[in-house]
């Protein structure tokens, strides 16, 4: 199966560029191109990205309320404000309760959906219906929560004629696991996609090997599906890590929903708790926290998909 | 060949530049051609709001020859619309009202606009925009640098309740927090609802214990909680507190109100599943749609008792300090308040206008009434949620869980004034 990387690794491309030495003298016309081409998507980026992104560090360092506005240097008070400050630290852990359990229970999903999947007639079908709440809008989605969680919700009316009383699941105290059950039934269609497009591309003869083996379905999931899709399902844990770690929308629609406001502290992630520091309405925006909790986030973010490229980093299994 | 080419290019551009030149020397001479005004504004453009601002801007347009550009956004539309501001990119006029002022001045964008008030409101005799907004409004609009909007919707906080199934309440509504609580236990005593509330909306929650504290003790008694420490001892502070927890403890909300989600509570209201909602004056429009023909939305101040303030809020437009024409923007401001989009203010959005002269709707006359014979007023919320991490993150969780009755009075308060110390210090 590494034949074909060793022979990429012996032979050396014609499109490669020649070694440092022969570099020395005359710069290639390709070197110059190649910059040339990189350079403006590079300045592009810098300008956009890089640069905004240490002045947010910058920020995150004074009290600012924005453009205008006076700013003045705090040093690290921000950061000492922040550890001490009981809706942060619990935004904080919910993010990451959030990108953790929520992820176990996902990438559960989607694996069950690849055992099962497989063989299924209609299932090009099955994956459109799992992919739509990802398209849904969140305003829809909000609207939807308080019709069926609502303490007369359609839930809790079922619930009735089971003789089961009412129950708060929007409350203060349940509302976060109501948010954990939203962000996993929107997010689950998109990574059960990528994955069984991985799927998709493994040969079916293979399987049918198996089969004949004897095989069960968890073995050829364990040896055959896993392996060959491990590529695709590295790539997808840190899509799963970036995009946990910035949940916002579901949410509002859970709490706030249609109105103006905050949700409680039990429900809040660091995104939610940022927006709130940093929209002018209901206060005056303190841009300075605000950007304290986006470096916080984005060196959590850091250390959790270097965990994850860890975790995921295999040895490549490739076909012949 | 290429000589003569640029030549005829090189002829081209400066007769292209002399044309140019030629007509914006015309613009110049005539500035009616160049005037522009442009608004962008959170009402949503099929909100009736929208429809008044739009037609009025139109009115004004015609009237004063000047180039109007409004877009309506939607409430969420103006999220970034300081930033832009900031950036001299913002439209000329902004909506502003008196829960964000604090805002808009931090970054010096709202432009005073006290000039206004000397400003004569076209087709009323003469009579200036002063003359005609009420000094609780202008205080509504003001902070220490003085006007910061106008103005043009007045809004307040009450106890709403519907006249035609509760009529005892709008021949005799409650003049004590007793007589308060004795309607609610009389009315849980006939197995209804007291009160329905939207327990998931936490500014809602705090209606109850911000109007119970500052009707009693008038501005500042809630704004200084968030300064000193002291201010927590006063006695007036636990009394409020206490209130709450009467309510708390009294059952008076629907089961599991705190896990109602908006806007169901106040729906199920006005179709009387219960008696009363605390709410702001923008009430009977929201629920406009689901109101039963027949119901007569009134309301009562909360009977806390001592100063019996009355909040006074303010929904207005404000002028873009880096705005380019401001002398327009102003001139509108004047031009709105005119009674016939006043008017429409109360007939169309069904809101409280800002001129006491003219009369809003059926549903907000006991609120209006309540600003117009008050002896003292206060700012919406006192201008408390101005200061975001005590507000979002300290007192209106804490009121959650008074109003839930997992805290008590004394523990409200001695948690509060604990929690206050450690933010004014990280503060500081």
């Amino acid at each position: 199966m590494t034949s074909r990387l060793a022979s990429a690794e012996a032979v050396q491309p014609a499109w490669a560029a020649p070694a440092p030495a022969a570099r020395k003298p005359l710069l290639p016309s390709r070197e110059k191109v190649f910059w040339a081409f990189l350079g403006p998507a590079l300045a592009l980026y810098t300008l956009l990205f890089v640069v905004p992104s240490f002045f947010g560090v910058w920020v995150s360092f004074t009290k600012w309320a924005g453009p205008g506005s006076e700013m003045s240097w705090r040093g690290l008070q921000n950061y000492v404000s922040l550890l001490g400050n009981e809706a942060f630290l619990r935004s904080f852990v919910n993010t990451l309760v959030l990108a953790v359990a929520s992820g176990m229970i996902v990438f559960g999903v989607t694996f069950l959906g690849m055992m099962v999947l497989r063989q299924l007639k209609g299932r090009a079908f099955i994956r459109s219906v799992v992919f739509l709440p990802v398209i849904i809008s969140p305003i829809a989605v909000g609207a939807a929560i308080g019709f069926l969680l609502n303490p007369d919700g359609v839930v809790n009316r079922l619930l009735g004629f089971l003789g089961i009383a009412p129950i708060g699941f929007l409350g203060p105290d349940t509302v976060f696991a109501c948010i954990i059950g939203g962000v996993v039934w929107s997010s689950t269609g998109l990574y059960i996609a990528l994955m069984l497009s991985a799927m998709d591309a493994i040969p079916e003869d293979l399987y049918e090997a198996a089969l004949l083996s004897g095989a069960s379905k968890w073995q050829q999931f364990r040896f055959i599906t896993l392996p060959l899709s491990w590529d695709v399902f590295a790539v997808a844990s840190v899509l799963w890590v970036v995009n946990s770690l910035k949940t916002f929308e579901i949410v509002i629609a859970f709490t706030t929903g249609g109105a103006v406001g905050v949700p409680p502290i039990q429900a809040r992630t660091v995104a939610v708790q940022q927006y709130n520091s940093v929209v002018v309405s209901g206060g005056v925006p303190d841009l300075g926290a605000g950007a304290a909790m986006g470096v916080i986030v984005t060196v959590l973010t850091i250390i959790l998909i270097v965990l994850v490229r860890r975790i995921t980093a295999r040895e490549q299994v490739e076909l012949s | 060949m290429k000589k003569q080419t640029l030549r005829v290019l090189t002829a081209a551009v400066l007769a292209g530049a002399l044309v140019t030149g030629a007509s914006a020397c015309g613009q110049k001479n005539n500035p009616a051609a160049e005037r522009t005004l442009s608004y962008r504004s959170i009402w949503s453009a099929d909100e009736p709001q929208a429809k008044i601002l739009k037609s009025a801007l139109e009115d004004f347009a015609q009237q004063e020859g000047v180039k109007v550009d409004v877009k309506f956004v939607g409430r969420t539309g103006g999220d970034a619309l300081n930033t832009e501001m900031a950036a001299g990119q913002g439209p000329d006029l902004f909506d502003a009202g008196s829960d964000n002022l604090p805002a808009w001045r931090a970054q010096n964008l709202a432009a005073p606009v006290d000039d206004v008030l000397k400003m004569a409101v076209p087709g009323e005799n003469g009579k200036t925009v002063g003359d005609l907004i009420p000094a609780s409004l202008q205080k509504a609009a003001s902070d220490d640098k003085g006007l910061g909007f106008l103005p043009h919707t007045a809004i307040s906080t009450a106890v709403w309740f519907d006249a035609a199934k509760h009529p005892e309440l709008a021949s005799k509504p409650p003049q004590s927090w007793d007589e308060f609580v004795a309607y609610l236990d009389k009315a849980k005593a006939a197995g209804r609802t007291p009160i329905c509330q939207d327990g998931t909306v936490p500014f809602y929650n705090v209606y109850w214990l911000y109007s119970a504290l500052v009707n009693a003790g008038g501005s500042n008694s809630l704004l200084d909680l968030q300064k000193t420490s002291d201010a927590w001892d006063k006695p007036e502070v636990l009394n409020a507190a206490k209130k709450v927890e009467q309510l708390a403890k009294g059952g008076y909300f629907q089961p599991n109100f705190i896990a109602t989600k908006y806007p169901a509570a106040q729906n199920d209201w006005v179709q009387g599943k219960c008696d009363l909602n605390i709410n702001g004056t923008w009430l009977a429009s929201e629920v406009a749609s689901t109101t039963p023909s027949g119901a007569q939305i009134r309301s009562f101040q909360l009977p806390a008792g001592g100063k019996d303030s009355v909040e006074a809020g303010a929904l207005g437009l404000g002028v873009n300090a880096k705005g380019k024409n401001a002398e327009d923007a102003k001139k509108f401001l004047a031009f709105f308040e005119q009674s016939k989009y006043q008017k429409r203010i109360a007939d169309e959005a069904r809101n409280i206008p800002a001129r006491s002269d003219v009369p809003a709707p059926k549903s907000l006359s006991d609120a209006q009434k309540a600003l117009a014979d008050a002896k003292d007023v206060h700012l919406t919320y006192d201008t408390a949620a101005g200061n975001k991490a005590w507000w979002n993150d300290m007192f209106l969780p804490l009121d959650d869980q008074l109003l839930q009755g997992k805290v008590t009075a004394e523990q409200f308060v001695q948690q509060g004034k604990q929690k206050s110390a450690q933010i004014m210090a990280g503060q500081k």
